[in-house]
């Protein structure tokens, strides 16, 4: 019998990486790299219970940015590029390794994995991830929610209404557009919110949102039922809190499934490890070692040498986590209903990059989750936010505290002394759009006119990206999010000067059209914070 | 049929190695593509990758964000239970009077009030404390080490006298955030400790030296 429910959410997001000015480039690797490793995979799972006819419920959340990159004919065309090119070194290793048959066999397992990718990527789906997920939308076992438009930031942007506004709307127009029905749910970038931002949630259409588990417990009223009953913001809009326990079993850096000394280990690539002359053409510029995606080894355990990957036992492994991890909510499920005044909804949140990118062996331990979940001996039930609130009508009157799921759980990871000076330029930024929008609000405007002032905030949403502000914290690819931000705000400022001084060229404005050609039905006019107070 | 029986030649020899740089060669040039689809209006002027690459850089070089005078001259921006973030531009209309040496002061207050909404408004301030800032950096992380009553901050920059009187240059906006005081910290032994955000703070660094993220500010091995 079915005591309680689970609901286990993958956000997908990455932050636009389209460069259509350089032949290749290397940061659009990033999306290359995911839909391999991650959405290939993940849509592989749903297709298997499908097949076998399991009954599940599982939530996705696609980022604005990541819906239009995978909708994009650019990027479809340099993937399948890319794709062969691995089928390519995969196949040279097969020979290189042909006197070594542990590794050949390896080498063999990663061609098959590639060539399976093509064949679901090219020849099931036609290069349309995005129709793949909707395909299992539509068979009711996922449920597709959306995301801020370019994954702003929302506290640090909301000194500014009309900022937060556009973000959250343009997110759930973006994903309308490309998805055809509206969502029901939106997942806040990086799970940060801020009291008053449900007001705009409820202006979108939205039903629910989800906080990380100190939003819930600090709420304005203490929660009756802990994290595991969502609160009702006053609005209507819900706010599901994350379970810490959950979390900490696939997150945490000491003891989550990930670091299992069985699973595939992320920073041992043969890019990094085989001859250079070899290596060469599929690494960066044939000059800069980078991931290949070919890994050998398994993470082993601490200081000893890698020992060579075995798929069959870490299949085995992640198999072993997901009865782990279903024996542990059951158990839970088990001593909540003692102590709360409804059947508990257990929150499992993840980010969708960790499952097959960093956790290669994620995506199995997702499918096995939602298998033994199925199943009619245990007491776990997995559901959606909308099916939950479908079903439980009543729900305790509190306002969460303002929280994310980052380090140390504030905002310290967006706004700190890394990454600081872009705040007021994206405040500037945001005021000079509203300024723009309000002033030619009388005007009329000549068709070149109306495409510069859209293009102006096409580029004011892509510098709000929180991805910059985390890259220059995390100290990876800093230069690139410093340049990103700094050329976005660049453009903006030239575009609002082309206004101002009636003065734009098409040819300028058209090669930025078709650099950041993102959010196609945007309206300029949304900026003016008039249209919100008449 | 067997494949030997068509019109295979069998007396040409190729090696392995040749046979896969000629599959690879194939697959690399007639791949099939897939049809463009066009999503968006752009307006094909057959602009190419270098010309675009032109214009990028031009117009970075030329439109490098500054500061502009006409932006709020403070800001408060909310960072976590112990913490704000603030950042000025206090030379708008030269309110900032100079010293001596023609320069603006080195050492500017920051006097941070604490209210609700509502006092803000009306320009009541119930409680206050002031934070020296240095005032060549425009900007800076601001310490709360007193526990206001309410989560509701606004400030003023200025010089302070002996008489503690603060001469204001700017005022800032409002910021109303609610955060909590707790904390969720893993512990070894597998369960979860909720915490005052100080203690986790303390308990984080000694414990958790090296932490990695993943693209959401998460931490995983």
């Amino acid at each position: 019998m079915k005591t309680g429910f689970l609901s286990l959410i993958l956000h997908a997001h990455l932050p636009y990486v389209r460069h259509p000015e350089y032949e290749s480039f290397f940061e659009e690797n990033w999306l290359f790299e995911a839909i391999t490793e991650c959405y290939i995979p993940l849509i592989g799972v749903l297709d298997r219970l499908q097949k076998d006819d399991i009954a599940y419920r599982f939530t996705l959340s696609l980022s604005p940015p990541l819906i239009t990159m995978l909708r994009d004919d650019l990027l479809q065309a340099r993937y399948l590029k890319y794709l062969h090119k691995l089928i390519e070194l995969a196949e040279k290793e097969t020979l290189r390794t042909q006197n070594e048959a542990e590794l050949q066999k390896l080498a063999q397992f990663y061609l098959g994995f590639f060539q399976n990718t093509l064949n679901v990527y090219q020849n099931q789906y036609g290069g349309d991830i995005i129709s793949a997920f909707k395909k299992h939308y539509v068979l009711g076992t996922l449920e597709l929610i959306t995301c801020a438009a370019t994954h702003g930031f929302l506290p640090l942007l909301s000194i500014s209404e009309t900022a937060v506004r556009n973000q959250i709307n343009i997110g759930v127009n973006t994903f309308k557009s490309h998805l055809g029905f509206s969502p029901k749910g939106i997942w806040l970038p990086e799970c940060a919110y801020y009291p008053g931002v449900e007001h705009f949630l409820a202006e979108a259409g939205l039903k629910y949102f989800f906080v990380d588990s100190h939003g819930i417990m600090d709420a304005t009223q203490t929660p009756l039922n802990g994290v595991y009953a969502p609160l009702d913001c006053g609005n209507g809009v819900m706010a599901f809190g994350r379970d810490p326990e959950s979390s900490r079993q696939v997150w945490s850096s000491q003891e989550g499934y990930p670091g299992d000394y069985d699973y595939r280990e992320y920073y041992k690539d043969i890019g990094f490890d085989l001859d250079f002359d070899y290596i060469a053409p599929y690494i960066l510029d044939g000059e800069i070692r980078i991931n290949t995606g070919i890994k050998y080894y398994r993470v082993t355990g601490k200081d000893l040498p890698k020992e060579l990957y075995s798929p069959e036992n870490a299949l085995a492994k992640a198999k072993q986590h997901a009865q782990d991890f279903i024996s542990k909510r059951q158990s839970q499920i088990e001593s909540l209903n003692r102590s709360i005044d409804r059947p508990p909804l257990i929150i499992a949140p993840y980010d969708a990059e960790l499952f097959g990118h960093w956790w290669f062996e994620g995506p199995h331990w997702l499918e096995h989750v939602l298998r033994l979940a199925s199943e009619p001996g245990n007491t776990v039930q997995t559901l959606s936010c909308s099916d939950y609130l479908s079903q439980q009508t009543t729900h305790q009157v509190a306002t969460p505290s303002a929280s994310t799921w980052g380090d140390q759980g504030y905002f310290s990871y967006w706004i700190n002394e890394t990454n600081d000076w872009i705040y007021p330029f994206l405040h500037q930024a945001e005021t000079d759009m509203e300024k723009l929008a309000m002033d030619l609000q009388r005007v009329t405007l000549t068709p070149l006119q109306i495409r510069t002032l859209n293009q102006a905030a096409r580029s004011l949403l892509l510098a709000q990206a929180s991805d910059w502000p985390f890259i220059m914290k995390s100290g990876t690819t800093t230069e690139y999010a410093n340049k990103r931000i700094t050329d976005h705000l660049a453009r903006f400022n030239y575009l609002q000067d082309s206004i101002r001084k009636n003065r734009i060229n098409e040819r300028y404005l058209t090669a930025l059209e078709m650099m950041d050609n993102i959010f196609p039905d945007i309206d300029f006019k949304d900026y003016n914070p008039n249209k919100y107070h008449d | 049929m067997k494949f030997s029986l068509s019109n295979f030649d069998p007396q040409i020899t190729i090696s392995t190695a040749e046979i896969l740089e000629i599959s690879q060669e194939i697959n690399r040039d007639f791949s099939p593509l897939l049809p463009v689809k066009t999503n968006n209006t752009i307006y094909n002027k057959n602009i190419s990758p270098q010309e675009m690459l032109d214009i990028s850089e031009t117009i970075s070089l030329n439109f490098a964000p500054k500061m502009s005078n006409n932006q709020t001259q403070l800001m408060l921006l909310p960072v976590d239970p112990n913490h704000i973030y603030a950042y000025w531009n206090p030379n708008k209309d030269n309110s900032i009077p100079m010293e001596k040496n023609d320069r603006p002061p080195q050492e500017l207050t920051l006097r941070i009030y604490s209210t609700s909404p509502p006092d803000a408004e009306q320009n009541k301030t119930s409680e206050w404390q002031d934070v020296i800032v240095d005032n060549t950096k425009f900007q800076q992380s601001i310490p709360l080490p007193v526990i206001y009553q309410h989560n509701s901050y606004c400030a003023s920059l200025g010089k302070r006298e002996e008489n503690n009187n603060l001469i204001p240059f700017a005022r800032s906006n409002i910021t109303a955030f609610t955060f909590g005081k707790t904390a969720l910290l893993d512990k070894q032994d597998g369960s979860t400790l909720l915490l005052s955000h100080n203690d986790f703070v303390n308990n984080h660094q000694e414990n958790v030296p090296l932490l990695t993220k993943s693209s959401s500010g998460q931490r995983f091995n």
